[in-house]
């Protein structure tokens, strides 16, 4: 039952927050803070038990011949983990940040179900529950898109929607077309579909069909266009949805496809690994090039997102040990720096209702702790050591030439050079003298202001100890190795 | 772990080697007299925002020195050469920023091709140490991409063509402490990876011919394009393009022949020891001279022209013992390519003494910014030139032994001396000749072909978000007119999707039941 609990918390703190309805804010804060921190502790001792061999897992038989099953593996938990502690900073975040905001008790209710959805795709056990709780991940997104109900908004909640949806359906044929085929089959390191090897053409379709489901999350192009528009919504939503849980879910969906449904070895030897590889790095040049090109600072960051989202998928696409172990630690590197910085976004926005790069000019010194933060994820983002980007971007770079792909390391420092291109102008821009200059009071919301140096902070540490026990580096070697094999660096 | 993975910061490895030694003892010296010339010159209001940048770009630049893996390299690297941005841009002025802006485009690509250059070292060679990838990348199959990748980082790093403009732009408008410290070490962080990063005496001499050809083109083609710009630092920057392409012939030397390599690396060495403190010294030379009037001036002009002179290879200067290191390298290789660049390695001194002439007349141009007497700045002016003087011929090592040997030698002064006759009597000419002549002065900007290159990028871009504006107009329109069409079909799409996956839901509820 323990495996259930990273998934039924939060949901139980959103329906909660339903009930409690809007009037009663100072409960709602409780009951959703509570709940995170309940739910790390929680995380936290599956963390310990799975990393001393013991993976906690539990079935629910829900039909008959079909089960739901959560099982608290490494792999799962690395996502469960981020999302989770991730959800207690962006909770004191959005409380700052949507202090004057209407219908908060739909949005934090609706924000806590997303990260029960998450958190079950991060510890489901076999294709079908993954399924399950991914399509509960679109449908509780929704609503959090749409929030401010603007015409503009609407529009992206329905093109968010008509992707998710026909991922979602192509997803779904992928896994009854498997479970036809082969039954049933729990995630296996390595593959777990070896008794059904010789079905090449199937297999090739239905590997075709999920990367199709899981693309639209993990915005592989062209499958990106929603999550550019959903950028219409609060910033919470961009940090945490849009950084983190769902696009980490759809990356997420890849790295399970790959790793332990088909295997690196099944899924090399059917010609599947190479084809979703270019998608991935052709993905990776294109969105950084577009970067470079949005004034609008929310934009700016989504392409980016939609380029690192890619990494994660080429490291996972070359089936080699180490650039799919750096696949998996840049899952938790991305969020935290992608977030600290969807963090600043929605600060300055809140508080000096600056959108745009070319109205920063003297930014630096209104909000000096805010972009002092931002600057340090810009650098990480852009892999320059000792930041967290540095640890994964070097072992994708290293993965890549030991597979043989050279041109793989090319994409990975050649996006390194673009990110540096997309990220400095903001700097720089910022720096400028400008409207901003005379300090008035505070910063911004200390409720907003801390939790963007947290994650800030976070970014120089995860990098100054990316070579300990229990980094994500580290974490995602463990969690990697089993699917090759017993791999050890 | 094994080796070549990431560590944490404790696994960041320094070390005082041989080669480190020389390049350490010139980088600290470089910017820490940059640093206090630096301090004493800038207005109080702006110290503060100067060594935001200065500090940290000194201790990369510095501690690169005596990085001893790849991974504190590149950071050492990284440190020192992206804060130099704001060293670039502190005037704030439009041509400092498009400056800066080209630096640091061309910084990160640079960055971005060593950083290859090093994963695919550290791979195919099992280590992170810099001296066993520099050894063992010989024989791997990946060798030639290793070696373009170090090659093309190393151009970009030390402004060969068809980039020699980036270093102009790096120090034009720098303020002058800062710029000494740009001008002097920097671009021989290029000369340090050299040694540390190509595979030494394991590459086909087509390789060693082609960058030597490269390397001569450089010291040529800068030559012009200095002797045509603007400003006094400017003629400065493409001086040290032209010098940093003879540093790139000595790198050729290293690449293909073995028995040569010693002698490659010495005369990399010396000419990082000369040029280094030779470009500082001009760089504050001019600042100095622009901040005094009457004999002070006319004294400090002539005191300008020790290192002006050590650039050109005069003898008893530092110029003459690396450029006598240089011809010795070359000499150790046969073949078309290599005999041919010895002989025409001569000639080169005549573009550099054009230059310093140029230099020289721009600097008597300026007027006087200022009329208190600049005690700190003469004195740590003197003390770089007193470096200047004497380090090369003193320093312990092997490549100025032959050149302390042969200094008095007739033959040897008379080769260091004629090209810069030549210049003089050229410099003479043009004096006489008709104005159109003189008008070639001041069409380079400092930056050339990069300019041209950004006004070209700019161009593309305004053109593609004019394309992309007048799309929108049109989709906004055409919105207006079958909006409700297209929420129809949406709509038709949103219920058939619904649909379908219903449908599939019913199969799968039908397979399980029939798996059963």
């Amino acid at each position: 039952m323990t495996a259930w609990l990273p998934m039924l918390i939060p949901a139980i703190a959103g329906i909660a927050t339903f009930a409690l309805g809007e009037s009663r804010g100072r409960a709602r804060n409780a009951v959703n803070l509570a709940a995170a921190a309940i739910s790390i502790a929680l995380v936290a001792r599956l963390v310990v038990h799975a990393y001393n061999g013991t993976v906690i897992s539990s079935t629910l038989p829900m039909l008959p011949g079909l089960s739901l099953g959560m099982s608290a593996d490494l792999l799962g938990l690395l996502f469960a983990t981020v999302a989770t502690v991730l959800w207690g900073v962006t909770l004191v975040y959005a409380i700052g940040y949507m202090d004057h905001a209407t219908d908060r008790a739909r949005f934090f209710g609706f924000f806590a179900l997303c990260i029960a959805a998450a958190n079950g795709v991060a510890l489901a056990d076999d294709p079908l529950s993954l399924f399950i709780f991914y399509e509960i991940l679109s449908l509780t997104t929704y609503p959090l898109v749409v929030h401010n109900g603007t015409p503009e908004a609407l529009s992206a909640g329905r093109k968010y929607l008509f992707y998710a949806l026909g991922g979602g359906a192509a997803l779904l044929v992928g896994v009854a077309w498997l479970a036809v085929i082969a039954g049933q089959t729990p995630f296996t390191p390595g593959g777990a579909l070896a008794a059904v090897s010789d079905r090449t053409a199937e297999l090739r379709v239905i590997f075709a069909l999920m990367v199709a489901g899981f693309g639209v999350k993990a915005a592989l192009m062209p499958l990106h266009g929603w999550l550019p528009g959903a950028m219409v919504a609060p910033a919470p939503v961009s940090s945490l949805l849009h950084a983190v849980a769902v696009v980490k879910a759809g990356v997420f969906g890849i790295i399970r496809l790959v790793n332990e449904l088909y295997g690196p070895e099944l899924a090399t030897s059917l010609g599947l690994a190479t084809p979703l590889a270019i998608f991935a790095g052709i993905t990776i040049i294109v969105a950084s090039v577009i970067a470079l090109r949005q004034d609008d600072f929310k934009r700016r960051l989504a392409y980016s997102t939609i380029a690192q989202l890619s990494y994660i998928t080429l490291g996972t696409a070359l089936c080699s040990p180490l650039a799919a172990a750096g696949a998996l630690a840049h899952l938790a590197h991305h969020a935290v720096m992608k977030i600290t910085m969807f963090f600043t976004a929605g600060s300055v926005y809140e508080t000096l209702h600056v959108k745009k790069v070319s109205q920063m000019p003297g930014l630096a010194r209104r909000m000096p702790l805010t972009m002092a933060s931002f600057a340090v994820a810009a650098f990480a983002l852009a892999g320059i050591p000792p930041l967290v980007g540095f640890a994964s971007k070097w072992m994708l770079g290293v993965g890549a030439v030991e597979d043989g792909s050279v041109w793989a390391l090319l994409i990975y420092v050649a996006s390194g050079a673009l990110a540096i291109g997309y990220m400095v102008p903001v700097l720089t821009s910022a720096l400028r003298p400008g409207e901003h200059d005379p300090a008035t009071g505070a910063e911004s919301d200390p409720r907003m202001l801390w939790p963007i140096v947290t994650v800030g902070v976070l970014t120089i540490v995860l990098g100054l100890t990316a070579g300990l026990p229990g980094s994500p580096v580290h974490w995602a070697m463990t969690a990697i190795s089993p699917s090759f094999g017993g791999w050890t660096p | 772990m094994n080796p070549i993975m990431p560590g944490d910061i404790s696994t960041l490895t320094f070390a005082l080697d041989p080669t480190a030694a020389p390049f350490f003892a010139l980088f600290a010296f470089l910017w820490a007299v940059s640093g206090i010339y630096a301090a004493v010159t800038t207005p109080a209001g702006q110290r503060a925002r100067l060594f935001a940048y200065f500090i940290p770009s000194a201790v990369g630049g510095i501690t690169v020195a005596l990085a001893a893996d790849a991974i504190s390299f590149y950071l050492c690297f990284a440190l020192m050469a992206i804060p130099a941005w704001g060293l670039i841009t502190h005037a704030r002025t439009a041509e400092a920023r498009r400056a800066g802006a080209i630096y640091l485009t061309l910084t990160a690509i640079g960055e971005a091709l060593l950083l290859a250059a090093l994963i695919i070292m550290v791979v195919e060679t099992g280590s992170l140490e810099l001296s066993v990838m520099a050894e063992g990348i010989g024989g791997s199959p990946l060798r030639d991409v290793a070696a373009a990748l170090a090659l093309a980082s190393i151009a970009l790093k030390i402004g060969t063509l068809p980039v020699s403009g980036i270093l102009p732009l790096s120090y034009t408008y720098t303020p002058a402490g800062a710029a000494s410290a740009l001008a002097g070490a920097p671009a021989k962080v290029g000369a340090l990876a050299m040694i540390r990063l190509l595979p030494a005496g394991s590459m086909p001499e087509s390789w060693a011919a082609a960058v030597m050809v490269l390397g001569l083109a450089t010291a040529f083609g800068a030559a012009v394009l200095g002797t045509l710009t603007t400003a006094p630092r400017s003629v400065l920057g493409y001086s040290s393009a032209s010098q940093m392409g003879l540093v790139l012939i000595a790198a050729g030397v290293s690449l293909a022949e073995p028995a040569a390599v010693p002698l490659a690396h010495g005369a990399i060495v010396a000419f990082a020891i000369h040029h280094g403190l030779a470009k500082s010294a001009l760089v504050l030379g001019d600042d100095v001279v622009s901040r005094l009037t009457g004999r002070a001036r006319t004294s400090a002009l002539a005191a300008l022209a020790l290192p002006a002179l050590a650039l050109v290879g005069a003898p008893l200067t530092s110029g003459f013992v690396a450029k006598y290191a240089l011809k010795d390298a070359v000499h150790a290789l046969h073949g078309t390519v290599p005999e041919a660049v010895y002989a025409l390695l001569p000639w080169t001194a005549i573009g550099t003494a054009a230059l310093m002439l140029r230099f020289f007349a721009l600097t008597r141009e300026r007027t006087a910014e200022t009329r208190v007497s600049p005690r700190v700045p003469i004195a740590l002016w003197s003390l770089v030139l007193a470096a200047v003087a004497l380090v090369v011929w003193i320093w312990p090592a092997r490549w100025n032994v032959h050149a302390i040997e042969s200094a008095l030698s007739p033959a040897s002064i008379w080769t260091a001396l004629w090209p810069g006759l030549i210049a003089v009597a050229g410099w003479m000419a043009l004096r006489y000749a008709p104005k159109g002549a003189r008008r070639l002065n001041d069409i380079v900007p400092p930056g050339d072909v990069l300019l041209g290159l950004t006004a070209a990028v700019r161009a593309t871009d305004r053109w593609l978000a004019g394309r992309a504006r007048t799309g929108e107009v049109t989709a906004g329109n055409e919105r207006a007119d079958i909006g409700p069409a297209l929420r129809a079909a949406e709509r038709t799409a949103v219920a058939w999707t619904t649909a379908s996956t219903l449908f599939v839901l019913l199969v799968l509820l039908l397979v399980a039941l029939g798996t059963r």
